[in-house]
């Protein structure tokens, strides 16, 4: 079955029904998201570069830690990527930041053999719905792994635009001597999350390098000022299909 | 919060890519529990009956915007012989407080049903755990000495995790059979499966009856995992299309050969549960589906491995099977035996948004007819479903499903019935709707059928007018978060003094009642009765932080308004003194400028109390909390404030230069007005920007017409 059509067909059970205009910002022109023309992508397993694309950087979903039971690190891609000539990152979805030694050590050899298999892969991406409230502790976990994570890894993190927005600018600082990079994510569902120019405008004074990730097909406008800011980096596009 | 955030309006990213994306890998690749955090923290209930897309926030009733796991398992409870369990006052919903008693999530409702959840049973491939409790068996051995047994155990530890050291000083008959089971395991987890095979082949007969119970069951892992084992592509992920067909079928024979060598063996179960992955890797969606019907008729609701099936069928059938099988879900339609799982696939397609509207016709429903024939009740309350999320006449929904309000307790599918005939009372404007709100309210389950009931009866007390029904003593609506949306969004000043006041309601309820008396007081200029009201707050109440969303706060921050931040540079008197000027003079320029900094150092703004409308919504009518405000008056935020004083050329010259000042910094840092109160779409946010030539004039003009102050003088910069 070709992508389309199992995209069609999620659509059709219904698993993805059709944007809510509510979603859309009302009365105000936006562009809507074409991934033809980024070159930055984050792909879960199953999902490919669209046609048309042409991919310089990979995010490629590796795994898990899930909350439930013993902490165990899932691995829901089974093979190593073969993408010789693309930065790949290898990002991990976390639920839980009491990870036993197995798990660092499984997520290591990952890398090790992503590498192995000819690929550049440029570092390890954590990907954990941090509360605003809770960066500090993720802070000290993300300095416990950034000394356990080999030199040659760069080490990024996604966050919610809440607290790239609102979060304590200390504990920001604090984040910003252990990580190379912060993914900061615009859309929930298939939408960018309206109202996120409103986010963007308190992200004067964010002290780490970011990428903004957008939604396929999501409107989005880039807020005034975003392309100036020091520390942008550029788009990465979360693939829908 | 800094602006109301949207509720989530579709599947959140969450379920996109863990249910969607990935449910063709999970499944394959040994993840029958799906488990992600709870219901996400940027998951808002929308406060209403109906649910017509995929809700993160789900419903006691059946519906169709429920995750599909939710509908499953009230099926389960509806359909099973067990009786039900009326919960016990200790059981706690375990979802986030925005949630209230109304809303679940599904792991909310798992972790509140089953407490300490189990890892689900896994009839997919273990990771790097051998299948048994090695240790047990081996400890129970005859004719293995300590030594033997302790090298073993090491051994097994780095089996399939790590490279081992081969001992072979391991030397008794049984010993040695050991030793043989774990290099044809060590090889399993390797992927050489052709020494995998061969070891395992030969230790058919041993002495150990574990030791050759277990060889005969592992070519069933063999060949599951060896036909998945090549299965990846360029990306690393899974390809249907390279699954070996081969090792599939040598599963299959494995399956048969253990079963008929032990019939009752340790395996048995386990064996048979592979039989539904071989089965869903052949992708014989139809027999797998009839597989799924039996369980599902057979499984206890109240048993936890309900939930486990739930989750299981949810990605098998209901979602990843689509992923290289067209055949799992059409075939629920012409299978013609399985008509659970049909109906919560018709509940599906039932979805729609107003973009698209539902799939499920009235007469492709009909099609599906012949299947619910042993289940009239189920096929009725699909076809009321239908009828009423097309947005059909509710007579004919109420024909289809007779008043059964006196009942002392409902199954989920009864509940789910009756719920419906409710919300087309509510569509016809029926006369009776109240009355029959009150009368399920007597059976409904205190668990999240009650408050849903609750919600019901007050919405429509709320569109009569008669909210003040529902904060009445000995009112039937006794849901804290019902009453607590109601209290932020419609109630007028007496509704929220006599709810303050009332010492049978929890004390968080009592908090929001009195600050959202205050604030509103305070914000739409009842400025002396809000210094009455605010003379009486306890001397106790919280001030910890500023205020983002009541209903999530632990406490409701009334301390605010007693022990907040009066001032930082502007000289003000404590704000319950500023609003005794405002009451006497409402023209103070001082005292607004006061109020202005009152809700600057205080986090109020873009603070908004609960509101059921989302970032960008039109204004609606049907939800809880929605439609006119009791309270009178119209909020007066900073910026109307510094505009009316800058316009007011009579205005002493020090306050109109820190309105000036402040009129500028409105702006900083990030050139966006942050003064205007919460933005309620984008339209309105672009409206709220002056042009920067504006604040340029602003910013000359203080520095120009006064020079001397102290505003001026540390204002370097415009926006």
């Amino acid at each position: 079955m070709s992508r389309a059509k199992f995209w069609a067909a999620l659509l059709a059970l219904g698993w993805l029904s059709g944007c809510d205009p509510r979603a859309q910002p009302d009365a105000v022109v936006h562009e809507t998201i074409d991934a033809r023309a980024y070159d930055a992508f984050y792909l879960w397993p199953g999902v490919r570069p669209p046609d048309g694309t042409s991919p310089r950087v990979l995010y490629l979903l590796d795994g898990e830690i899930r909350s439930k039971g013993p902490v165990r690190f899932t691995r829901l891609r089974p093979g190593a990527p073969k993408l010789p000539g693309k930065d790949v990152w290898l990002v991990v979805r976390i639920n839980r930041l009491d990870w036993s030694e197995a798990a660092y050590g499984t997520i290591f050899a990952d890398l090790a053999r992503w590498r192995a298999a000819g690929n550049s892969v440029v570092g390890l991406q954590i990907d954990f719905d941090a509360a605003t409230k809770g960066i500090g502790g993720y802070a000290q976990f993300l300095s416990h792994l950034r000394g356990q994570l080999p030199q040659q890894y760069k080490l990024s993190i996604t966050g919610l635009m809440d607290w790239s927005a609102n979060g304590d600018p200390r504990a920001l600082a604090q984040l910003s001597t252990v990580i190379d990079e912060v993914v900061v994510q615009t859309y929930q569902g298939r939408s960018t999350i309206p109202g996120y120019e409103a986010y963007f405008a308190k992200m004067d004074a964010f002290p780490i390098p970011f990428r903004v990730a957008l939604a396929q097909g999501g409107a989005w406008t880039p807020p005034p000022k975003l392309r100036r800011h020091p520390m942008f980096r550029g788009y990465i596009v979360f693939l829908m299909r | 919060m800094h602006i109301r955030l949207p509720k989530p309006l579709l599947p959140l990213r969450r379920r996109i890519d863990m249910r969607a994306l990935m449910g063709a890998s999970l499944a394959f690749f040994g993840l029958a529990g799906v488990a992600w955090a709870c219901a996400d923290s940027s998951c808002y209930p929308s406060w209403r009956l109906d649910s017509n897309s995929y809700d993160c926030a789900g419903r006691a009733m059946i519906n169709p915007g429920n995750d599909t796991r939710i509908n499953l398992l009230f099926l389960m409870q509806s359909v099973s012989a067990a009786g039900d369990t009326k919960p016990t006052e200790a059981m706690k919903v375990a979802d986030e407080r925005q949630f209230g008693q109304t809303f679940i999530s599904w792991q909310g409702l798992r972790a509140t049903l089953w407490p300490q959840a189990e890892t689900p049973d896994d009839y997919s491939e273990p990771v790097c755990l051998p299948p048994t409790d090695f240790a047990t068996e081996l400890n129970a051995e005859s004719g293995i000495t300590p030594t033997e047994r302790a090298a073993l155990l090491a051994i097994r530890a780095k089996v399939g995790c790590e490279a081992v050291t081969w001992d072979d000083t391991v030397t008794s008959v049984k010993g040695r059979e050991y030793l043989a089971y774990l290099k044809a395991a060590d090889a399993f987890y390797a992927g050489d499966w052709t020494t995998a095979r061969t070891g395992f082949a030969a230790l058919a007969s041993a002495k150990s009856t574990w030791v050759a119970e277990t060889a005969r069951y592992m070519p069933i892992r063999i060949g599951l995992r060896s036909a998945v084992a090549n299965a990846t592509g360029e990306y690393g992920d899974f390809e249907a299309a390279k699954v070996d067909s081969a090792a599939i079928a040598e599963a299959k024979t494995g399956i048969a050969a253990y079963l008929k060598a032990w019939p009752n063996g340790r395996y048995v179960d386990s064996a048979k549960g592979l039989t539904r992955r071989v089965l869903w890797l052949e992708g014989n969606g139809a027999e797998l589906a009839r597989i799924y019907e039996r369980m599902l008729a057979t499984t206890s609701g109240q048993d936890e491995a309900a939930a486990n099936l739930a989750e299981e069928i949810d990605i098998y059938v209901l979602g990843a099977n689509v992923y290289d099988s067209t055949k799992a879900l059409p075939a629920l339609a012409t299978t013609g035996d399985t008509p659970l799982l049909l109906a919560v696939a018709d509940l599906m397609q039932m979805r729609s948004d107003e973009t698209a509207p539902g799939k499920l016709s009235a007469s492709d429903l009909a099609a599906h007819a012949s299947q619910f024939q042993q289940r009239p009740d189920l096929y009725s309350f699909l076809q009321a479903s239908r009828a009423f999320y097309a947005g059909e006449d509710p007579k004919a929904i109420m024909a289809l499903i007779p008043d059964d309000s006196h009942q002392p307790s409902y199954k989920p599918l009864a509940f789910s019935r009756q719920t419906l005939r409710g919300m087309a009372l509510a569509r016809a404007r029926d006369p009776n709707e109240a009355g029959f709100w009150r009368d399920l309210l007597q059976g409904a389950n205190p668990l999240y059928q009650r408050p849903l009931v609750e919600m019901g009866l007050a919405m429509r007390w709320q569109r009569d007018g008669r909210l003040d029904q529902v904060f009445a003593a000995g009112s039937p609506i006794k849901d804290s978060t019902t009453r607590e949306v109601l209290l932020q969004t419609v109630a007028p000043p007496a509704i929220l003094r006599s709810a303050l006041s009332d010492a049978a309601r929890p004390e968080h309820e009592r908090d929001v009642a009195r600050f959202i008396l205050l604030y509103k007081g305070l914000s739409r200029g009842a400025y002396r009765d809000f210094a009455r009201d605010v003379a009486v707050v306890p001397a106790s109440a919280n001030s910890d932080a500023g205020p983002y969303s009541l209903i999530r706060q632990e406490d409701a921050p009334v301390g605010l308004f007693t022990k907040g931040r009066w001032s930082d540079g502007f000289a003000c008197p404590p704000i319950a003194e500023t609003a005794a000027t405002l009451a006497r003079t409402p023209a103070d320029r001082k005292a607004q400028l006061c109020l202005g900094d009152f809700w600057r150092l205080n986090g109020f703004d873009n603070f908004t109390p609960f509101s059921s409308e989302a970032f960008g919504d039109t204004p609606r009518g049907d939800t809880l909390g929605s439609g006119a405000d009791g309270f009178p008056g119209k909020p007066l935020y900073r910026d109307a404030i510094y505009n009316a004083i800058i316009a007011d050329r009579q205005t002493p010259a020090d306050l109109r230069a820190y309105a000036l000042y402040r009129a500028v910094r409105c702006y900083a840092p990030s050139g966006y007005n942050g003064c205007y109160g919460p933005y309620t779409s984008s339209a309105e946010m672009d409206k709220a920007q002056v042009p920067p030539e504006q604040r340029k004039a602003w910013f000359t003009e203080l520095k120009t017409a006064y020079p001397n102050s102290r505003w001026a003088k540390s204002l370097r910069f415009y926006w």
